[in-house]
């Protein structure tokens, strides 16, 4: 099940998405004439086959050419699909921000770390060196819990 | 005694009979040469009959050129359905393992070119003595056949055969049946009306869902139809393009992959078996096509595990010419 909650900031539209994309989900329409768009998608847990074609559909009323429209916080589910599927992430969404997994083979921990845009990561280039993180529930270390050459590859996408 | 249903696939092409050219079939075979050579300078005990035993089949064969026809068989009860190119190697079948048959049963999903251009090659049709009895939901059934057997395009005008043929036009989501096959129409999404088949026999079912777009997605859209697909214990399904080729071809009335694997986990389904494969992709870009369909099966096999929930029972594949599945 997908919840969504808009907050309006003068012309400006914040939307947070949270859970399941899939057919059944209801995504807003959006009237931003002349505001931007920020999208958060920390929790967005999974997005089927059904939910991509929902999200394409929904991204190409919004107005994408004056690139008002930004993705923030991307979870994982919603990175993978940029790597998988050709359209997901459109030239005019911009990607502030954007979760990597990591994994502690020791004990199991499972955490997430934040990557911003300028800061971790600009368009074609990975900045931040993904070293291992030390866990903080045992002694071991947490290990990028994906195949960096096809995750991160939008970031390559995004400036060609 | 129970009569096991099988489906078997005379053709699994779509849009257009795409058969392998004879240099492509060269190149493929120097290709799988110098790999049985590289191997064998690994291994000096490789025989050829290892090696190809080891090989993924498509490797060889490829997928297959011949456009839809499928044959659903109960014991004696026997469903072709659709007459595209597959259907003539099925008539040769026929003629030759099963001569004195009488009576056979052809359902048309719709009418496009390739579920229809191996009719004319459908040799039963001009044999004295035998009856072809033709199915479909479509009101202009018999004005579509007729217009087959018509010059300029096929020399034998249909009053050559027509005392053979007997056309049953269907009501949709009605039930009908051929021995102890229970056959049920749905519609299908398709940007002409096409309508799938729900086949059911001795407490399994089958359900065509060829020539299917998919884009009534949630269960309140498919309405009446979804019952098409609802704990099939085989669904045969529509995976003409790769995953975002569907999703740029909106009307064209065709599907991919991830989509029917979706639609199958949601409705209970056993197994599923992708055709219609496009008449533009090479077998390389099938094989693609169905590397991309696994990735997105781990991946939701993933998320599930992720979330607690009980990995995903189903078994799929993008299918062969020639197949046949038992139930």
């Amino acid at each position: 099940m997908l919840t969504v909650t808009i907050q309006r900031n003068g012309e400006d539209i914040h939307v947070k998405l949270v859970g399941l994309i899939d057919e059944n989900s209801n995504l807003p329409e959006l009237n931003a004439s002349n505001g931007r768009i920020s999208i958060d998608l920390e929790d967005i847990k999974s997005i089927n086959s059904m939910g991509c074609s929902q999200w394409i559909n929904w991204l190409k009323n919004l107005p994408l050419s004056a690139g008002k429209v930004s993705l923030q916080k991307c979870s994982p589910a919603i990175v993978q699909q940029f790597s998988i599927l050709l359209g997901f992430l459109p030239s005019g969404v911009n990607v502030e921000s954007f979760y990597v997994p990591y994994f502690c083979p020791e004990c199991g921990h499972e955490d997430l770390d934040l990557l911003e845009y300028g800061k971790d990561f600009s368009a074609g280039r990975l900045i931040k060196d993904l070293n291992d993180l030390p866990c903080p529930t045992c002694s071991g270390s947490l290990q990028l819990d994906v195949v960096a050459n096809k995750y991160f590859v939008f970031i390559n996408a995004k400036a060609s | 005694m129970m009569n096991n249903m099988s489906v078997k696939l005379w053709g699994v092409r779509g849009s257009l009979p795409s058969p392998i050219t004879p240099n492509d079939l060269r190149e493929r075979f120097e290709e799988i040469l110098l790999e049985f050579e590289r191997l064998c300078k690994q291994d000096s005990s490789l025989t050829a009959q290892r090696f190809l035993q080891a090989l993924p089949p498509t490797w060889i064969g490829g997928y297959g050129g011949n456009t839809a026809c499928g044959e659903i068989i109960s014991g004696k009860s026997r469903l072709i359905i659709d007459a595209g190119s597959g259907l003539r190697k099925l008539s040769e079948h026929l003629m030759r393992t099963e001569p004195n048959l009488k009576e056979y049963h052809l359902y048309f999903t719709h009418f496009h070119w390739d579920h229809l251009i191996g009719l004319p090659f459908f040799v039963p049709m001009y044999i004295k003595g035998k009856t072809i009895n033709i199915y479909a939901v479509h009101d202009d059934l018999e004005e579509n056949i007729r217009a087959l057997f018509r010059k300029p395009f096929f020399p034998v005008p249909f009053e050559v055969i027509a005392e053979r043929v007997k056309f049953h036009r269907l009501e949709p989501r009605q039930p009908f049946h051929i021995g102890d096959l229970k056959a049920t129409p749905y519609q299908l999404d398709h940007p002409d009306p096409c309508w799938g088949l729900r086949l059911e026999a001795n407490g399994k079912s089958v359900a065509w869902a060829v020539d299917n777009e998919c884009s009534r997605h949630t269960r309140d859209e498919l309405g009446p139809d979804k019952a098409l697909y609802q704990n099939a214990d085989v669904m045969i399904f529509d995976a003409q393009y790769s995953f975002h080729e569907a999703l740029e071809k909106i009307n064209w009335g065709h599907s991919s992959g991830p989509i029917g694997i979706d639609l199958a986990l949601r409705e209970g389904i056993k197994r599923a078996l992708f055709i219609h494969h496009d008449p533009a992709a090479s077998d390389d870009m099938i094989r693609a096509a169905e590397e991309e369909t696994q990735s997105y099966f781990e991946h939701i096999a993933r998320a599930r595990k992720k979330a607690g929930d009980p990995e995903p029972k189903l078994l799929w594949h993008f299918a062969r010419e020639g197949e046949t599945i038992n139930l």
